[in-house]
């Protein structure tokens, strides 16, 4: 019973770190001269 | 710049070509880097930042009559000129709107301090909950 709580713990911890996994994966910028 | 920018921490690696005017950079997953820390470092090595490109997983929000895209993890919040994008393009914003989403765009300079920035989005798709 304990383990299955602890798997059902771990499911969630696991799916909210991919609900969490959220940034930029690549940033293409433009720049512009020397000031 | 290239060291500089690659000392932000979750930055993966910055390429410089000055020929082209662009620095691109790989993101590490899960990082924070927000696209003002970046725009702060191109200005401080003494060039001035113009529009980004951007590859994101984000959440797309309506507000009122406006929608937004917000990089979660980072905070960083856009407005979607919802009129400036195509049919096709629209009806996937509309249908995606209150959802993670994967999504590629152009993040326009604002136009003065008080604007929010702005995002032209050229692709989304949901992230599915895995």
């Amino acid at each position: 019973m304990q383990g299955r709580a602890l798997l059902t713990v771990a499911a969630v911890v696991l799916a909210g770190a991919t609900t969490l996994r959220a940034e930029y994966r690549q940033i293409d910028l433009t720049i512009f001269g020397m000031d | 710049m290239r060291v500089t920018i690659e000392k932000i921490a979750g930055v993966e690696s910055a390429t410089v070509s000055l020929n082209e005017g662009r620095v691109v950079i790989r993101l590490a997953a899960d990082n924070a880097v927000t696209l003002a820390q970046i725009r702060e470092s191109v200005r401080r090595n003494g060039f001035t930042p113009q529009d980004a490109r951007v590859e994101a997983a984000a959440e797309l929000m309506q507000s009122g009559n406006q929608l937004r895209l917000r990089i979660a993890g980072t905070g960083e919040v856009f407005d979607v000129p919802f009129g400036a994008h195509d049919a096709a393009l629209q009806r996937q914003l509309r249908a995606f709107s209150g959802s993670r989403v994967q999504t590629t765009g152009v993040v326009h300079v604002a136009k003065d301090d008080r604007s929010s920035p702005i995002i032209q989005v050229t692709s989304v798709k949901p992230i599915s909950r895995e």
